[in-house]
């Protein structure tokens, strides 16, 4: 079955608009031809844009993922009541009016307590991903520029931590090292914050092998010999010249990465070697609300419920976002 | 082929022994196996002083480190810092629950999953194909330990209501399980719930690659050509389409059953079920490095080795690919 570009009469020009220019003066934004017919030329990014948001599903999602985002920036202006305020009359009740997501067997709302708990992992997941995708650029930067004896010791390196059995070595580190804040001489660093930084060591590698692809076939490029040839130092041809085309994976990849840090996050504290209980996350909460045994069943449903609708937005953007930024594709205008 | 193998091997070996050591050194510096033992008011000094002598606690930790090594070689992966329990019986017995609930719920996931991707492949944009891209969707964005207890929600809720009592997972070992028909019937009530979780989360991924592979198969060239030369059509799906589809499924796979030996830690806590995930979960928790490291030699070696069979197997599937 072929995908057939769906075309309406505004716009009819594809991602060729520039090179349909017969005399090569692409540089006008409105060409008019004999045709009569009007060209816009676009930039790749209003491309990208357009594509994105033609994707309604990542749309949907993009919105649904931001409301979430404020209501975790300012967990106490959603919630009904405080993460640790109790109603002594209603223990362990069931969803109702008052409780929309019930209580838990402390008489704590529960629905507070799950606003709360999805401050925390999202700063955790939104950390792992800012950390994970500036070290795999750099990684990946260096390893694919620089070529040789610096790319055979940070690969070698990558496929070190590619090869762990991430969630087992997860574990390990979750238990022998984030049970509680660290601190490195001055800097003292939050206990979910030591779970960030754990998820982010091993969740880099993946980006720096895309990244270092991408550089390996661009460094032999023209343009690059030409900023080489007028003096443009190695850094300003890394981060100026060749990184801008490497815009598309990192994005999608960091998208990736979030999904992956909330779910693996959540199983972490769920099994209590990540974030640790006075300070409630999604996979805590739940494992809480185990402990209350299972007729309690609402305790367990509803974090879950918020992980998945996350997570599901989260992939969903992360599909928009790779459709939009694949410059192969053609427009669908 | 063969030197890429032994290459292959000789560089996983040098990789595995910095990753014990680093691990070693984590476990090592931040946890002491004997806490347990000093809150006890009735442990003596003494005995615990015997016990740090015999297990070289006071030591620096890379002589620790080659006290282990030593250990790990000559004396089966050693014992255990509290009680000199031999590990290597018990990883035997939990190694051998695990392989039971994987081999179960991949056979049950790959078989689903083929017969859901090849369908909404050939049926792309049906009903089917839009419920199977939902279901897939939905399964990826699950935590799979929300999956699990979901289930035991489900199935605790049904007995307290109905009064009917199926899929318990207590007492995996405890009751000889016999053989043939009572054997199966034994494992379907202990495993029934763990299988289906990992099955489910196996078959939203596996469905995913099946239809991606299948649909770039069936727009190719080639099977235009078989078409073209008049062959039925079921032959041209099953003979030609299909086969080729399957290539890079069994690269997932592969990769997928090494991660899964151990990675059904997950699951098998959940439902306390004693194999490989929930000793590795019971250890961290005693912090004994012993066991800890024992295990993570065990699945390492097993990852290293999928992903090896992962490479190999695409390499004899796909005669494009050559090994330098």
């Amino acid at each position: 079955m072929t995908d057939q570009p769906r075309r309406d009469s505004t716009v009819l020009a594809g991602a060729g608009a520039v090179s349909a220019d017969p005399v090569g003066v692409g540089t006008d934004l409105n060409l008019t031809y004999e045709s009569g017919l009007e060209l816009k030329a676009r930039s790749q990014w209003s491309y990208a844009r357009i594509r994105f948001f033609r994707h309604r599903l990542a749309l949907v999602s993009l919105a649904i993922l931001f409301l979430t985002a404020i209501v975790a920036l300012r967990p106490g202006w959603f919630a009904p009541e405080g993460p640790n305020d109790q109603d002594l009359l209603n223990i362990a009740a069931g969803p109702s009016m008052d409780h929309l997501m019930g209580t838990d067997l402390l008489g704590r709302d529960y629905l507070s307590r799950v606003i709360f708990g999805l401050q925390t992992s999202l700063w955790v997941a939104f950390f792992v991903a800012i950390l994970s995708t500036i070290v795999g650029t750099a990684i990946g930067a260096m390893a694919g520029y620089y070529g040789g004896i610096v790319d055979n010791l940070l690969m070698r390196f990558t496929d070190l931590i590619l090869t762990l059995p991430t969630l087992a070595v997860l574990l390990a580190a979750g238990a022998f090292l984030g049970q509680q804040g660290q601190s490195l001489g001055p800097i003292s660093i939050s206990q979910p914050m030591v779970i960030a930084l754990i998820l982010a060591f091993l969740f880099w590698t993946q980006l720096a092998r895309i990244v270092r692809g991408v550089f390996l076939s661009l460094r032999e490029k023209e343009f690059v010999e030409a900023a080489k040839a007028s003096g443009g130092s190695d850094s300003r041809i890394i981060i100026r010249h060749i990184l801008p085309n490497c815009v598309g994976p990192i994005v999608v990849t960091t998208t990736l990465v979030i999904a992956a840090a909330i779910l693996t996050e959540a199983a972490l504290s769920f099994l209590g070697f990540g974030i640790q209980p006075p300070e409630p996350a999604l996979g805590n909460l739940i494992a809480e609300g185990n402990v209350g045994g299972l007729g309690y069943w609402w305790l367990v449903t509803f974090p879950g419920i918020v992980i998945v609708i996350i997570a599901l937005a989260v992939n969903f953007i992360g599909d928009g976002m790779r459709d939009a930024l694949d410059p192969t594709q053609r427009v669908r205008a | 082929m063969l030197t890429y193998v032994v290459r292959r091997l000789l560089y996983s070996i040098v990789v595995l022994f910095a990753a014990s050591f680093i691990i070693f050194f984590f476990v090592s510096v931040s946890n002491d196996p004997l806490s347990f033992l000093r809150m006890q008011p009735t442990a003596s000094e003494i005995t615990i002083e015997n016990i740090s002598e015999r297990k070289h606690l006071d030591e620096p930790i890379p002589v620790r480190y080659l006290y282990w090594v030593q250990d790990m070689f000559t004396n089966q992966f050693g014992t255990t810092t509290i009680g000199d329990r031999p590990i290597l019986p018990d990883l035997t017995r939990v190694m051998g629950h695990t392989l039971q609930l994987v081999i179960a719920a991949e056979l049950i996931a790959i078989l689903l999953a083929i017969g859901i991707g090849v369908y909404s492949a050939l049926r792309q944009y049906s009903a089917f194909d839009y419920s199977a891209t939902t279901f897939s969707f939905v399964g990826l964005a699950t935590p799979v330990f929300w999956l699990a207890l979901m289930l035991q929600v489900l199935f605790v809720n049904i007995y307290l209501w109905f009064d009917i009592r199926i899929f318990y997972t207590a007492n995996l070992s405890g009751i000889d399980p016999g053989t043939g028909l009572s054997f199966l019937l034994d494992r379907a009530q202990h495993l029934g719930l763990p299988v289906i979780t990992l099955a489910i989360a196996s078959i939203a991924t596996y469905s995913r690659f099946m239809r991606a592979s299948m649909l770039e198969v069936v727009n190719s060239d080639y099977v235009r050509t078989a078409r073209a030369k008049g062959l039925h059509e079921r032959k041209v799906t099953m003979r030609h389409a299909f086969r080729n589809a399957l290539i890079p499924l069994v690269t997932i796979i592969a990769l997928n059953l090494g991660a899964l030996l151990s990675g059904a830690v997950v699951t098998e806590t959940v439902f306390a079920l004693d194999g490989m995930g929930f000793y590795y979960y019971n250890q961290l928790l005693l912090g004994d490095p012993y066991p800890v490291m024992a295990w993570l030699m065990v699945v390492a070696t097993l990852v290293v080795v999928f992903n090896l069979v992962a490479d190999i197997a695409y390499g004899i599937l796909d005669p494009r690919v050559r090994y330098d």
